[in-house]
């Protein structure tokens, strides 16, 4: 019903901006990672609308798919039974950005309805099939729906007109989660106990974007995030644009984040394009990702993922349209995600911390008006 | 819910974040320049800019729904698993 809500509301907000404003552009995107018991689909459609010659307006609409065969651990969940999960997200987006200047200032707000991913949907199924017949004192489990909305404000500077921008944002979600449940010992009793279902986010960052010569682009940002009941998270993203020849670009880029108490991701990625003629390129992309492992703070029993690496190769066909902008691109590939032992109370998920062998692949368009 | 971290570790982290916050715009730029108009072509190329189009950048967006470290989105999803226990 909420997802009705969302698109309704969108749909009637784009016919009325239609109407009074000019269409500039239109951006498209349909996604899928699937392997053999996990498929996960993603889409998105916005529309950007010139306001006045100074301020903009962007609506999107996301819609996601999840299908997950869940299969219990037979040694430590021997009562568990197999099921096949499915669930949708939607969720709506509006941005609204106006110029002044040198300065543009930026709100946006977004909201959505549905897990934000597999493993939410997996564990909850867990904690269902454990704790929804009842028979343990304390709470019961209870039917999730996950949903979220959020807040963001920015402001973009241009350093150097043409070449260098600045941009601080701020932004404030909060997340209805599907919650943990475990079971509490009260010393002379035992009895079940839910973890949050609220979670408040907190998010801040700057990014500089900028140009090192005629041939060199490049963008930092940093992120911190504060979430109810967990660490400052930090986070770094980098980038490097070469234009190495007539025909070849280099693309460039790492990110680092870093949750006390000891959470650490990073990864790397190098993309090679070639360009075939003024419109056609193709390009070569392969990453590397790698963490510690998800913040862990088990009891008896956890759903904390275990260390991961992952590798990604991808193959991408674009065609670029110089004299409106409009751009069309198609990319497939591999991706492989290997997780380390699960730790003593996490076996239980060992299927869903299992290595996996996945195929990418998206279509993305954007039309200039 | 969480252990709370030692002083050493927040002093730890701290200074990280410090240093991010200094060498990152210092690095950026140190080299960053005023090049002309007539001398962007290059970095014109739809295959040198950075953009929010999925049509123009790298990457997707599920492969950061698998990578706790990855996803930019905030919120609950990017800070660990929320559901864990």
């Amino acid at each position: 019903m909420k997802n009705c809500i969302h698109i309704l509301g969108l749909a009637l907000l784009v016919a009325t901006v239609a109407d009074a404003a000019k269409l500039e552009y239109i951006d498209g995107s349909a996604e899928l990672l699937t392997s053999g018991d996990v498929d996960l689909y993603s889409s998105f459609l916005s529309a950007s609308f010139l306001l006045t010659e100074q301020s903009e307006l962007d609506v999107r609409i996301d819609f996601n798919n999840q299908d997950v065969e869940y299969r219990p651990h037979p040694l430590f969940d021997p009562f568990g039974s197999e099921n096949d999960l499915s669930d949708n997200l939607v969720g709506a987006t509006i941005s609204y950005s106006h110029e002044t200047g040198r300065h543009t200032l930026g709100a946006t707000a977004t909201t959505y309805s549905g897990f934000r991913n597999y493993s939410s949907l997996w564990i909850d199924e867990y904690y269902r099939q454990q704790y929804s017949s009842g028979g343990i004192p304390g709470v019961s489990y209870e039917d999730p729906e996950p949903n979220g909305y959020g807040l963001e404000f920015s402001e973009r500077f241009e350093l150097i007109p043409s070449t260098t921008y600045l941009t601080a944002s701020v932004g404030y979600l909060r997340d209805q989660v599907a919650p943990g449940y475990e079971i509490g010992d009260l010393g002379s009793s035992f009895e079940l106990i839910r973890g949050d279902t609220v979670l408040h986010s907190w998010t801040g960052s700057v990014e500089i974007e900028g140009v090192l010569n005629k041939r060199m682009r490049t963008r930092q940002t940093i992120r911190l995030t504060r979430t109810t009941s967990r660490e400052l998270r930090t986070g770094w993203n980098g980038a490097l644009n070469i234009a190495v020849s007539q025909n070849w670009i280099s693309r460039t880029s790492a990110s680092f984040a870093h949750e006390n108490p000891n959470f650490e991701a990073w990864s790397v990625s190098q993309t090679f394009e070639y360009s075939v003629s003024a419109k056609w390129s193709l390009g070569v992309t392969a990453r590397y990702y790698e963490d510690t492992g998800q913040i862990e703070s088990a009891n008896l029993v956890s759903s904390a993922a275990p260390a991961l690496d992952s590798q990604q190769f991808y193959l991408s066909l674009r065609r670029s349209n110089l004299e409106n902008n409009s751009s069309f691109s198609l990319s497939i590939g591999p991706y492989t995600t290997n997780y380390a032992p699960t730790g003593i109370g996490t076996e239980r998920f060992i299927n869903l911390y299992a290595d996996r062998d996945w195929w990418w692949g998206r279509i993305a368009i954007r039309h200039a008006f | 819910m969480n252990e709370k971290p030692s002083s050493k570790a927040k002093s730890r982290s701290g200074q990280l974040l410090l240093k991010a916050l200094i060498l990152v715009p210092v690095i950026a730029l140190s080299g960053c320049a005023a090049v002309p108009a007539y001398e962007q072509a290059e970095l014109s190329r739809p295959g040198m800019l950075f953009s929010d189009s999925p049509a123009l950048a790298d990457g997707g967006s599920l492969i950061a729904s698998v990578e706790p470290g990855t996803d930019d989105r905030g919120g609950a999803a990017a800070s660990g698993c929320t559901v864990c226990q």
